[in-house]
């Protein structure tokens, strides 16, 4: 009887998804790990995952002292909240009209929705690039977050998830005297939380982890985000001091870490309700 | 000049005709019921009057004034939806409020922050929750105010919708099936109660159902839609009498009345099961008929009396009544006949019986579904 308790479906269950947690925690925790060593553990021959002398604050110190940590924080913060600010306000409306509004181009706009969907920044990056360098505007901001406002991926989950929203309410909103204006704001986006929340992890993790185009449009630290800055401590430390490199992506990492657990439940209500997932 | 018009109303989504030139009028403080099969166009009219749609063809008017143009929320109608359409993120008192606000606050008094320190606004909002809590209480749901819908139950929230529809003191009430979404026990009550409220606002309203009793108990005046056109626009009695479509006929009424196909004779007559029933029928002889008889006016006699001869093929005891399926030469699927249980008791399947019908109880339908006239003269001459 014990035996049969033991390899039951629930315990063979959790087995399983424990195994699989732990092959994509693996490289978190070896960071994690790496990050609490000297640099001469990290060399040593012996593999260990607690390290023989905890050297984590003085890998930290380096981190935060040798580049501008908190002003690559900032940089990540402005940057991911003016992409996702701009990219909300921008296709919430544009989903309202295409799902609910009747209007001639609504098919044509769906087409380029979706061939929008299929045009990578890679594409596109090479003629925006110059356009914001005659403008002379690299190295701000505005050419980190203004190629990301419009998100058509953004516009395509919203639309799907005003398409399930109930006509009537619409019109009960239009005979009690609103706008389309106020219906988007007073009706539509209190509804629209749980949408607003799934693309708001897609959008952050994307553009808090892009070092793509940082490493296009920005040269300086200044304006440099997380991981473009985690590229500038490698080439400034020569590439050998790994204690301070992990140490410095365990503080980049970890408000995406601290901000997902925060809002756990949230998030995967909100991935749940939109059927999609990450 | 009625309170509110439709006056030839035709709609068309593509090939495909929803609305043929229908017309509907409401007098002040009248009940207007408009009643079909669903995909008859019922919904897509009112929706029409509402403004949310628009008609290819036609006009609406609104006490001797035109608003076919104007925009719904100009319109002073107010809609009750069959899903209610209460918004979820707001409690009962700001559903309510939610007409009142648009109107009477200005854009800068309805900002969230801002909106706080614009003169005037706290009397307006005063004014607003007074007019509320009146609304609510007169339709007992006070004591659910700060509760959102999801809290709620369909009754409740029925009765939220309708406060939110009646608190602007429309012009005009659209209703949209409004009772579909409750159960049995609530929808009769809720009828009496919509019919009370009707009754004190005095409010013109035109009600949509698919449910032919709820249109008959309740309206002053029924339009019998199909297929896009209202075949019959009376008072419930004449629809149920004196239907002028065999279609109106066959939808209103329960159990459903029965229709013979029959033959008209030399004389005029009308002939079932090899005797005449009816006669005074317009038109030459050999003319296929149909010959439309309620349930409730067949009486069920003994086998050799005056009467049609018939065969009981079903009993089913409905508590006051009985109703009686039997089988006639002729008489297709049946004819059904409602008796009183005391009359019946003695009869089962198979038992013979005559059925006596009378001239004035028979509705005779052309080919074309719709009423002949019978000659007033020769009406009676029941040869049965």
């Amino acid at each position: 009887m014990r035996n049969t308790a033991f390899f039951s479906m629930r315990n063979l269950r959790l087995a399983m998804l424990s195994a699989g947690a732990l092959v994509f925690l693996a490289p978190y925790i070896w960071m994690i790990s790496t990050a609490a060593k000297s640099r001469e553990e990290i060399f040593s021959s012996s593999l260990t995952l607690l390290p023989q002398h905890w050297a984590l604050w003085e890998n930290l110190a380096k981190a935060l002292t040798r580049v501008p940590m908190g002003q690559l924080l900032w940089n990540g913060l402005v940057v991911c909240g003016l992409i996702f600010f701009f990219q909300v306000v921008i296709a919430i409306p544009c989903a309202y009209a295409m799902a609910k509004l009747k209007f001639r181009a609504a098919r044509t706009m769906m087409t380029l929705v979706m061939l929008g969907l299929l045009i990578p920044i890679h594409a596109t990056a090479l003629p925006i690039y110059v356009a914001l360098n005659k403008a002379g505007m690299l190295n701000s901001y505005f050419a980190l977050s203004a190629p990301f406002f419009i998100s058509v991926f953004g516009i395509f989950l919203f639309l799907q998830f005003f398409r399930a929203m109930p006509d009537d309410l619409i019109a009960a909103a239009r005979l009690d005297g609103m706008s389309e204006l106020a219906i988007v704001n007073r009706v539509i986006v209190p509804n629209a939380w749980p949408a607003v929340t799934a693309f708001a992890i897609f959008s952050v993790v994307a553009h808090w982890n892009d070092l793509f185009w940082p490493l296009i449009v920005i040269t300086g630290s200044e304006r440099a985000t997380p991981p473009l800055g985690l590229l500038f401590f490698r080439a400034a430390e020569a590439g050998d001091d790994y204690g301070a490199l992990m140490a410095a992506t365990l503080i980049i990492t970890l408000p995406l870490v601290a901000a997902f657990l925060l809002a756990q439940r949230r998030f995967i209500e909100g991935i749940t309700l939109t059927g999609l997932k990450g | 000049m009625s309170a509110f018009a439709l006056r030839n109303i035709s709609k068309s989504y593509g090939t495909n005709s929803i609305l043929n030139d229908v017309s509907i009028e409401a007098e002040d403080g009248e009940f207007i019921a408009l009643v079909g099969p669903s995909g008859c166009g019922k919904s897509t009219l009112l929706r029409i009057a509402a403004g949310l749609d628009h008609g290819d063809a036609g006009s609406i008017w609104m006490g001797g004034r035109e608003i076919t143009a104007e925009h719904p929320a100009d319109r002073n109608v107010a809609m009750v939806f069959q899903s209610y359409a209460l918004y979820p993120h707001l409690t009962a008192e700001q559903n309510i409020a939610v007409p009142l606000a648009m109107r009477t606050l200005s854009t800068l008094q309805r900002m969230p922050l801002l909106g706080r320190f614009v003169a005037g606004r706290s009397t307006a909002q005063a004014a607003i929750k007074q007019q509320v809590l009146a609304t609510a209480t007169s339709l007992k749901i006070d004591h659910l105010l700060d509760r959102k819908p999801g809290q709620m139950s369909g009754g409740q929230r029925q009765r939220v919708a309708l406060a939110r529809a009646l608190v602007r003191q429309p012009g005009v009430f659209l209703m949209d099936e409004p009772l579909s979404n409750l159960d049995a026990n609530l929808r009769v009550h809720t009828r009496a109660e919509i019919v009370d409220l009707h009754r004190r606002t005095g409010v013109p309203t035109i009600y949509v159902t698919h449910d032919q009793s709820e249109a008959l108990s309740m309206a002053d005046r029924v339009a019998v839609m199909m297929g896009g056109k209202v075949l019959q626009f009376a008072s419930p009695a004449d629809i149920y009498d004196d239907p002028r479509h065999v279609e109106v006929a066959k939808f209103v009424g329960s159990p459903r009345i029965n229709i013979i196909d029959a033959v008209t004779a030399d004389n005029g007559a009308v002939f079932f099961s090899g005797k005449a029933v009816v006669d005074g029928v317009t038109g030459p002889a050999g003319t296929p008929v149909q010959l439309g008889i309620r349930p409730e006016r067949i009486r069920l006699r003994p086998q050799g009396a005056k009467g049609i001869a018939a065969i009981v093929t079903r009993l089913e005891f409905l508590g006051s009544e009985v109703l009686v399926t039997t089988q006639a030469d002729g008489a297709g699927d049946g004819i059904v006949i409602k008796a009183a249980p005391a009359d019946v008791s003695h009869l089962g399947a198979g038992s013979p019986v005559a059925l006596q019908i009378d001239a004035d109880a028979c509705l005779v339908f052309g080919q074309d579904g719709l009423r002949v006239p019978l000659r007033a003269t020769a009406r009676i001459a029941v040869d049965a």
